[in-house]
């Protein structure tokens, strides 16, 4: 069916945008070849940035409600990795521990937060967040207190037939990088099920989906859990990129960069996060020795991309295409829902 | 028993503070239902502006009515400009959107408070008389305490009584809740707005001024404020004044509590308390959409 | 006063030309014209969907964009916000009837004399005059009230802003057949003891007719029909305008 095909953003051809991924890719892992360590750091952090932002687009863009407190599940996932690390165990077990931790917990928030919607949800999870900060900042004999958890990295990875050893920083980084886009890969999987679709129509018309037998609590609930997943595993793979795992990673003003950046690059689309985490992470890099002025170049941005395009960057080419009369709007809850509950979709 | 009361008095002080902050936020979220990150801002300038009026006097009698003026002034025309600026734009959007848009503002307040005022804190004197006090049992009661409770006790019952009883109350109350009906009575509603954001703004004044000679002032003042203000105001339940007030000393109370019998414990009182509550009463303990008393 | 001054010809109090309401880019109304004399009554007949409570809302500035004139007493309105709209005497009893429910029957009825700005207006006591079964009622709260009293209590807030134009939107919406007899005593008695132009936007024949003197209908957004109650009995096409094709 042709409707399926029209969350699609963008009019490239399926090869040319696989040619492009790959050259992104390739140039991801070629980027310790041209540049600095400093640069590496922050190129890492970036790719964990995009995972964190476009986990919290799974809640955010398709369930339609704002968690203010992401940060403190990437937090989570980055502190379990970091303590299973530091305890000898291995990367997988590391990354494991993280999900699986960062799911239940994420559950937890889930089951407290979705009794509630709209403004209250984002407060309760921004509340639930700030405990997560407080036990970390607090908990000295688990999580080194104010200091946090140093010394965490990765030595080798074992592929079962064979051991990859990571000898330095660059290695560990192009490891975040394969497994940054396996994570992006698997969200955009995600994305064309027909749970997102379903996910899709409680966000648009909640009471519709409702109407038609769907429970919409449970929805968002198991969308809640995927996104902590994803969330807690960006933070674990966060965690030995600069070997420390802090409390401030928790904090609720932490929470709010996924949320910005998916609001810049746009939630109406899968790439909008990406689009807007990378647009932060160079904001941050070009004017990190600005100090104050980069607060205030971050707020007039979002400002500004509030005001001028609430759809954020990536709906501006959509608008732009709509004004010429070529194609639709791109979310309809009309089609999800037939297309999710009619069972024709692929 | 004196460590309870000990408990229990900084609870209060604490709580009192925290109300006068947070009563700004929920007459704005009542009214304009907007709530707002940049009241963080403001109370931060309005601190900022006391405490450097203070320190500059070394704490001269008079200085303590020149800070009032100044952080009053301050707060209220910063809160009025955001208004007429930028947030008066918003009021358009989903909540989830305003909160967004006011937290950039308040990322944009914390920067020029960086750059107004610098990266070290500021610390103004107490006023002589306010360190003096009386002893219940083995615990000191100071008279700056006693202030700040009475202050917050005043402003309350001032607002619900202003709210429920003056004609300029009741205008306020019908902008927020039949805003179209108040315009075809000839209400400015546009007008109304502003000038709430103008009373918060003055709210955001005293407590940045009753604050500013019992804690050093630095750029995390806002932020820290106005997430403790949120939980209050949502607790309390949205826009109700008199639940604001029952919300600031509850979870204030289990804080100090928590912090005087479980002192190895993470601090996680206010937080849970919060959960709990709004576990049980989803939109607060005094579940109201709009501001009332 | 003014526009009279300016020189119009003021037979009109209420003069709409050309108005266009757009929500979005769908056009809710679509170059409508009318006018409304000082001491007229007309009805804005039409299905629902067809721009009644658009066109009202308009008139008031509360409504979608809008392009056209309109005017009153002379005066352009196209610059001028709602409450000052309000202030100088236009009125509307919106169709979801909006009584402030936080204060008296009282308190609301004098709330409405905040928009006089310095008309001559009846005193409370002659409202309730006009009005006795608020009168028993003053001192509830309305939120209280039933639907009938709070229609009451709504025209008689519009009222007590002394309106020289009086916007009603879907007034018997929902009412009781008794409730509505009260009703068309209680505009009768506006009719007789205000000079106003008043316009009622309503699909229920029965009573506009007994409130009004002369007939519009919408269709699509646009003026399908506009004459007498006489004119409009005698046009073969109304039937088509009003019932569901």
């Amino acid at each position: 069916m042709s409707t399926t095909k029209s969350n699609d953003t963008g009019a490239l051809r399926p090869a040319l945008r696989t040619a492009g991924a790959l050259a992104v890719v390739v140039a991801l892992l070629l980027v310790p070849a041209f540049t600095t360590q400093d640069v590496v750091f922050n190129v890492g952090s970036a790719v964990c940035a995009i995972v964190l932002a476009l986990s919290f687009n799974i809640i955010f863009g398709y369930g339609g409600v704002v968690s203010f407190g992401h940060a403190s599940l990437f937090a989570t996932g980055g502190y379990v990795a970091g303590i299973a690390l530091n305890n000898g165990h291995g990367f997988w077990a590391a990354m494991a521990a993280a999900g699986v931790v960062g799911a239940v917990v994420g559950a937890l928030f889930a089951l407290v937060a979705l009794r509630a919607s709209g403004i209250y949800f984002a407060i309760i999870t921004l509340a639930m967040g700030q405990i997560v900060f407080v036990v970390a900042e607090q908990w000295d004999d688990v999580t080194g207190g104010i200091s946090g958890l140093s010394g965490v990295g990765v030595d080798s990875v074992s592929l079962g037939f064979t051991t990859v050893s990571l000898p330095d920083a660059d290695a560990y980084y192009r490891l975040v990088v394969v497994m940054g886009v396996l994570f992006v890969g698997a969200m955009w999987l995600l994305s064309k099920t027909r749970f997102t679709r379903l996910l899709r129509a409680t966000r648009d018309d909640d009471v519709r989906v409702a109407a038609l037998g769907l429970n919409v609590y449970r929805w968002r609930f198991v969308a809640f859990v995927w996104s902590s997943l994803f969330a807690a595993l960006a933070g674990g793979l966060y965690a030995p990129l600069g070997g420390l795992v802090y409390p401030e990673l928790a904090r609720w003003d932490a929470s709010a960069e996924p949320i910005l950046a998916t609001l810049l690059g746009g939630s109406g689309s899968f790439w909008g996060p990406v689009v807007g985490a990378t647009v932060f992470a160079l904001i941050d890099f070009f004017a990190r020795d600005l100090n104050s002025l980069r607060v205030i170049i971050t707020g007039a941005i979002l400002l500004l991309v509030l005001l001028a395009a609430p759809g954020g960057l990536t709906s501006i080419r959509e608008r732009v295409r709509r004004h010429r009369g070529k194609g639709q709007p791109a979310t309809d809850t009309e089609k999800d829902v037939t297309a999710a509950v009619g069972g024709t979709d692929v | 028993m004196d460590q309870l009361l000990g408990a229990v008095l900084n609870g209060l002080t604490s709580g009192s503070i925290i109300f006068m902050f947070a009563a700004g936020l929920t007459v704005v979220f009542g009214v304009a239902g907007i709530l707002n990150f940049a009241h963080g801002g403001v109370f931060m300038l309005a601190a900022y502006t006391a405490a450097s009026i203070l320190q500059r006097s070394s704490g001269s009698s008079i200085s303590y009515l020149y800070a009032i003026i100044g952080a009053v002034a301050v707060a209220a025309l910063l809160s009025v400009a955001l208004e007429v600026l930028v947030i008066r734009r918003f009021y358009q959007y989903q909540h989830e959107y305003m909160l967004l848009g006011t937290y950039a503002l308040l990322l944009v307040l914390e920067g020029s408070a960086e750059i107004t005022f610098g990266v070290d804190a500021y610390f103004a004197p107490m006023p002589g008389w306010a360190t003096n006090g009386f002893s219940v049992g083995a615990v000191f009661v100071n008279w700056y305490s006693v202030l700040v409770i009475v202050l917050g006790v005043a402003m309350a019952a001032g607002l619900v009584l202003w709210l429920r009883h003056t004609s300029s109350g009741k205008v306020i109350k019908a902008a927020a809740i039949e805003p179209e009906a108040s315009r075809s009575l000839g209400i400015n509603v546009p007008l109304v707005l502003t000038l709430v954001f103008a009373l918060g703004g003055v709210f955001a004044g005293l407590a940045g001024v009753v604050l500013a000679p019992n804690q050093a002032i630095d750029l995390s003042l806002g932020s820290t404020f106005v997430v403790q203000a949120f939980a209050v105001v949502v607790v309390g339940g949205l826009g109700s004044i008199s639940g604001a007030y029952v919300a600031a000393l509850v979870l204030s109370l289990a804080n100090s509590l928590w912090f005087t019998y479980l002192p190895g414990v993470p601090q996680v009182a206010l937080y849970l308390v919060m959960v709990l509550i709004l576990v049980f009463r989803p939109e607060g303990l005094f579940s109201v959409r709009k501001v009332t008393a | 006063m003014k526009g009279k001054t300016m020189g119009h010809s003021t037979d009109s109090m209420l003069e709409v030309v050309g108005l266009t309401a757009l929500w979005g880019t769908a056009r809710a109304v679509e170059n409508v014209s009318f006018s409304v004399g000082a001491s007229e009554g007309i009805a804005l007949l039409g299905r629902n969907g067809m721009g009644k409570s658009t066109t009202l809302r308009s008139l008031l500035g509360v409504g979608p964009h809008v392009q056209g004139l309109i005017r009153m007493d002379g005066q352009d309105l196209r610059k001028v916000p709602p409450h000052r709209r309000a202030r100088s005497g236009m009125s509307l009893v919106f169709e979801d009837r909006k009584v402030l429910p936080h204060i008296t029957v009282d308190e609301n009825i004098r709330m409405g004399r905040r928009a006089l700005s310095g008309r001559k207006a009846p005193s409370v006591d002659e409202i309730y005059a006009g009005f006795p079964l608020l009168h028993d009622l003053r001192d509830r709260i309305a939120g209280n009230l039933s639907g009938g009293e709070q229609q009451m209590l709504v025209l008689a807030r519009a009222v007590a802003s002394a309106p020289r134009v009086l916007l009603l939107d879907e007034p018997v919406e929902g009412l009781a057949p008794v409730v509505v007899e009260q009703l068309v005593e209680a505009i009768r008695w506006v009719r007789a003891n205000l000079d106003l132009a008043l316009v009622v936007a309503e699909h229920k024949l029965w009573f506009t007719r007994q409130c009004t003197e002369r007939v519009l209908v919408l269709v699509d957004g646009s003026v399908a029909f506009e004459g007498t109650w006489a004119e409009f009995d005698a046009d073969p096409r109304v039937e088509s305008f009003l019932t569901v094709a």
